[in-house]
């Protein structure tokens, strides 16, 4: 057996391990009450604004509901003052932020 | 509450009797965009691009093209009769903005000051004059109605506009960000040094993020195009 032999199942090893590490880290959700987005041409600004937060994955919009949920990076957290400000540079006004959670997991904690 | 916001931009927009000439949801988007908006129709024809500095101010250049009726009596009475451009920088301001759970309402100001160019009708230029121009718009939305009122005045040496219009308009369809939605509006609308009497016009506008677009015939028979892109 060569040394690269013995040393490729230790080398796959370290790598499944560092997936499972980023794994275990997640996404953090966060789900935002706005008051005044009423329409889609709202909205976009809305989305373009929190999109531009840095630790931001995605950005989700229910306009229905007047609610946007934000996904956090892997591994970032996203501070609230930070969004309530994006969302204010577009002209809203935040009514609550829940977050963070972990993605696709229950009830987030309540920021108002 | 609601209900006495409403009635109370009603009344507003009542004593106004203003106009703003392409009357959409929002004349300024979100800081840092540029709201980009061209309107056709025969009368009145404008191009504005207003760069938001902040989330309530913007600043940018502003084309108005006018056709003037001959016989368009009321204001002007040294008017060439010739075509116009009016060419503005205009300071775009809202002044104040209710955000409700299911509503959005908004206090409009703003002034533009540039030249006032006149054709006649060869197409030589007869000089260009100082002008200005400001406007003011209230307008109140939910997710499914729409109303608004706006005033604008055109002003230079022996030339006077004023352009007022009242504005209501229904959605077709729920909101839904993923959608185009359509929308049915009814504006009502007097040009005082441009044409007598009131125009209205029923128009149909679709909605949808970045893009707001409109078009409609107006009860003489002139044919109104509204594109609005927000950068």
């Amino acid at each position: 057996m060569t040394i690269s032999q013995r040393f490729l199942p230790l080398l796959a090893l370290g790598l499944a391990s560092l997936c499972h590490g980023f794994a275990l880290a997640g996404s953090s959700l966060y789900r935002i009450s706005i008051n005044g987005m009423v329409c889609s041409f709202c909205a976009q600004g809305i989305e373009k604004r929190l999109k531009a937060v840095p630790g931001t994955e995605s950005v989700q919009i229910d306009l229905s509901k007047g609610m946007v949920e934000i996904t956090a990076r892997p591994g970032a957290t996203l501070d609230a003052a930070t969004l309530k400000k994006a969302i204010r540079d577009a002209g809203y006004d935040v009514r609550r932020i829940e977050g963070p959670s972990a993605a696709g997991s229950g009830a987030p904690a309540t920021t108002h | 509450m609601i209900f006495s916001l409403i009635t109370a931009l009603l009344l507003l927009a009542g004593i106004e009797l203003s106009s703003r000439t392409a009357a959409i949801a929002a004349p300024l988007a979100h800081k840092g965009s540029i709201v980009v908006s061209g309107e056709v129709e025969p009368l009145l024809s404008s191009f504005t691009v207003t760069p938001a500095l902040t989330r309530s101010t913007g600043v940018g250049p502003a084309l108005h093209w006018m056709n003037p009726e001959t016989d368009n009596g009321v204001m002007g009475d040294g008017d060439d009769g010739g075509q116009e451009l009016w060419s503005l920088l205009m300071v775009t301001q809202r002044l104040h903005r209710w955000n409700g759970a299911q509503y959005q309402a908004n206090l409009w100001a703003g002034v533009g000051a540039g030249l006032l160019t006149v054709l006649p009708g060869d197409g030589t230029s007869v000089g260009n004059r100082a002008a200005w121009s400001p406007w003011a718009q209230a307008d109140f939305e939910t997710r499914r109605i729409y109303v608004g009122a706006s005033t604008r005045w055109f002003q230079a040496a022996d030339s006077e506009r004023l352009i007022t219009s009242a504005r209501a308009g229904v959605a077709l369809t729920s909101a839904d960000y993923n959608r185009w939605q359509p929308w049915l509006m009814l504006e009502a609308r007097t040009m005082e040094g441009l044409e007598q009497g009131v125009e209205i016009t029923p128009l149909l506008r679709l909605l949808h993020r970045r893009v707001l677009a409109e078009a409609g015939v107006s009860t003489s028979g002139a044919v109104r195009l509204n594109l609005t892109y927000t950068y």
